[in-house]
């Protein structure tokens, strides 16, 4: 009982620094633009941001929120499995292993939204299959990382289950996977940084519908304030799912400190 | 009982540790003197604060109260260069740093203390091959073994010529028969250089073996039970471990510290 | 004959390492090219290996070079510049243990928003030239750099930092000779990572806006189906990511020369 207040102690620290940070960036944002008579064009104050964005929310914003996490989610619900599962094949098979790495490398360094044009193509312009863009950009990056993950079990973990008799599927779900979950976690969350990146991309080139496309639009007709209010909504959306993956895995990998 | 002024004095020294979780009296009314060129050894439980009390020794922790004086001189909010370099702290494990040769390992502290004038830089030298280390002055720490990484720890906290050695269990991870040569070799440096030592270990015999005197800790909280004067004539060899003298001061040392609850050991 | 039978293993093993990713490549691309010919695939849909790498053999430094080097110029300014400040920064934050708990979340946020999203803003408020790019890359690199390099700088092992203490080292002195080397690994995590998050926002940020560069040559020549040359320019991009990347390798395989 004493030990969990003391975590609750320990996260309410961990709160109140980054909010007190934050309150000093609002003030500060919100008191500079003013004082300084900065154009609302070029950097407005937050809180004409806020007003406008809310504003316009309902109207013109939150459809394309929609969109875009439908693109953002779908893509990353296959480019998970999929990147995990790739990699377990992957270890499986020396030649695999060896001949694949240096081209998922490859894929994983070449910006797979490279791409988009020819996606667009190929699938035209509207939005549904876009998930596709995401999962091509993230699921090399999660496949690394997955893969070096399964490669690294210790020799002695192994030996220990080759003592037991252990069948290669078994060894490979009781020691392999759960050895290698921190690297899986570190790439999934490398997933959600670039998923981000790969669904603006192409709503940015597409067009219609998404923030992507609203950020253009708004930036052409020199609506400074929706721009802010749009690239807000996107990076809270990032934010959100990078957040979700790292508290599924605190919960998860609970022997790393 | 210390007759002239103590090199080292700890003063009603307590130490409380607020965590997240709850509050730890590390180290509870702590009175330690250390002579001019005496050696002391402070030994107990895991977990007792000996580690801490060097540590307030050398700045690196402050304490929560009490008062440390170093030749007569207490301790402020500050501490003057003069009285750091007074001071060698050396650790439980080696920690030489792998990028530096051993050479530039010892004379890494004169180069942070910003005393590498070629007085000291003999110093290196002298000291090497006192300990038989001079032909591995240019090896990489990764090509030694750990006993003797930490004969270079020691060397790299003498180096520039400390009047005080703080030693935290120093030779805690080595195996039996590399510590007893170890020990030895401490010896014959502090006959021939006459520093004040504070030796920390929780190993009876060590203690008994090496020091002028023993405090001996209890844990939760750390407190200070007795102090043993150690009797044995010196030069001390290997041998003197068998004699009745000594087992008896171990014996007597290792009733006090088995008189401790082990419950409240962590 | 244990031994011997090892030492083979380990040669078999560096061949099949070079061997099987080239096998691995040519295959790909043949079996792409024997597609589009069975299948008749028109042009306008997917272009021919073959047809690629004439296009690039010919047309290089006409058609793709000048766009080639704008990218390149975008790159090997904001890279370095993203790389540095994303290590000092973290330096002078990870001094005080509050305060890089204070402004991690922060350092996420940027790293989680695509910066490729101003670069409409700035083009119109600094006009068409280089410089919302190397901003844009430069913000976007800095930040996956630091969230890297903290993470080394904050966990530097206590009994290095003691000894640090004990000599009292000032802060400056305990970073540049115990925290940074003490780090490399970290860092060079931090610069890897970084130098993908660089190539993608790169190429981002020349779709969001611009007529120049490798991003907006694709897809300029997709749009009017001059796949060769498209697929030509995605060629290039991976070529620069590729060599970037192993030139990064390299100096962190010089700079580890003593792995712990």
């Amino acid at each position: 009982m004493k030990a969990k207040k003391g975590v609750h102690k320990k996260k309410q620290k961990n709160i109140l620094a980054p909010l007190v940070v934050l309150g000093i960036i609002l003030v500060v944002w919100e008191a500079s633009t003013r004082l300084f008579n900065i154009p609302r064009t070029i950097f407005p104050p937050i809180s004409s941001i806020i007003i406008q964005t809310i504003d316009n929310f309902a109207v013109n914003i939150w459809s394309h929120v929609l969109v875009t996490i439908r693109t953002v989610l779908l893509g990353m619900v296959i480019a998970i499995p999929l990147g995990v599962l790739l990699a377990a094949v992957f270890s499986q098979f020396k030649v695999l292993r060896y001949g694949m790495t240096p081209i998922v490398l490859i894929l994983v360094v070449t910006p797979m939204i490279t791409l988009v044009p020819l996606f667009m193509l190929w699938m035209g312009f509207d939005y549904g299959p876009r998930f596709i863009v995401v999962v091509v950009q993230c699921t090399p990056i999660i496949l690394l990382n997955t893969l070096t993950g399964f490669c690294q079990t210790s020799s002695k973990y192994l030996e220990l289950m080759k003592g037991y008799g252990s069948s290669k599927l078994k060894t490979f779900v009781k020691v392999v996977f759960p050895n290698a979950l921190p690297q899986v976690f570190t790439g999934i969350k490398l997933g959600c940084i670039f998923s981000t990146i790969a669904t603006t991309s192409i709503e940015m080139v597409a067009g219609q519908p998404g923030l992507g496309y609203r950020v253009t639009y708004f930036s052409g007709q020199i609506q400074t304030e929706l721009v802010f209010g749009c690239i807000i909504c996107i990076a809270s959306i990032g934010l959100l799912l990078y957040t979700l993956i790292s508290i599924i895995e605190k919960r998860v990998v609970t022997w790393i400190q | 009982m210390v007759l002239s002024e103590p090199k080292i004095k700890l003063v009603n020294i307590n130490k409380t540790f607020k965590t997240r979780r709850k509050t730890i009296v590390a180290l509870k009314d702590i009175n330690i003197e250390v002579a001019d060129k005496e050696f002391v050894a402070i030994v107990g439980p895991s977990g007792c604060g000996k580690s801490t009390i060097i540590r307030l020794i050398d700045d690196i922790i402050k304490p929560t109260s009490g008062e440390i004086y170093i030749d007569g001189e207490k301790y402020g909010k500050v501490i003057p260069q003069s009285t750091i370099q007074k001071m060698g702290f050396i650790f439980q494990s080696p920690n030489l740093l792998p990028w530096l040769t051993v050479r530039e390992n010892v004379e890494f502290t004169l180069r942070i203390l910003k005393i590498d004038n070629q007085s000291y830089k003999e110093n290196v030298d002298k000291l090497l091959e006192m300990m038989n280390l001079k032909r591995f002055e240019n090896s990489m720490p990764s090509e030694l073994s750990q006993s003797m990484l930490q004969r270079i720890g020691v060397i790299r906290a003498m180096v520039y010529n400390p009047e005080i050695l703080l030693m935290d269990e120093p030779y805690g991870q080595l195996d039996e028969t590399m510590r007893e040569q170890l020990n030895l070799e401490l010896l014959d440096i502090w006959s021939k250089l006459g520093q004040s030592i504070i030796f920390i270990t929780h190993n009876v015999s060590e203690a008994v073996l090496l020091a002028d005197r023993v405090y001996v800790m209890s844990t939760n909280p750390g407190q200070i039970i007795e102090e043993i004067k150690i009797d044995i004539p010196r030069p001390r060899t290997l041998d003197i471990m068998q004699s009745e003298q000594f087992v008896n001061y171990e014996e007597k040392i290792v009733k006090l510290i088995g008189k401790v609850d082990l419950s409240k050991i962590k | 004959m244990n031994k011997e039978m090892a030492l083979r293993q380990i040669r078999n093993d560096k061949i099949l390492k070079i061997v099987a990713p080239i096998a691995f490549i040519i295959l790909f691309l043949t079996a792409w090219e024997l597609l589009v010919i069975f299948n008749n695939i028109p042009g306008w849909v997917i272009a021919k290996p073959s047809e690629i790498f004439s296009t690039i053999i010919q047309k290089f430094s006409v058609d793709i070079w000048p766009d080639m080097w704008v990218t390149l110029k975008t790159v090997l300014i904001a890279y370095p510049i993203g790389g540095i400040l994303g290590i000092v920064i973290a330096g002078l934050f990870t001094n005080s243990v509050l305060v890089s708990k204070a402004i991690s979340p922060f350092i996420t946020i940027l790293v989680c928003t695509p910066m490729m999203t101003l670069v409409p803003l700035l083009t119109i408020i600094l006009g068409f030239g280089l410089l919302p790019r190397i901003i844009v890359v430069v913000i976007q690199t800095m930040a996956i750099t630091n969230m890297n390099c903290s993470v080394g700088f904050l966990n530097v092992p206590t009994e290095r930092r003691e000894l640090m203490q004990s000599l009292k080292a000032n802060r400056l002195v305990t970073f540049i000779k115990m925290t940074v080397p003490s780090s490399i690994p970290g860092i060079f995590t931090g610069l890897r990572l970084g130098f993908i998050v660089c190539m993608t926002t790169c190429i981002g940020a020349e779709f969001a806006g611009g007529n120049n560069g490798l991003g907006s040559a694709i897809i300029f020549n997709t749009q009017f189906i001059r796949l060769p040359l498209a697929f030509a320019c995605i060629f290039m991009v991976a070529v620069i990511g590729i060599i970037g990347y192993n030139l990064i390798s390299l100096l962190e395989h010089k700079i580890m020369t003593w792995v712990e």
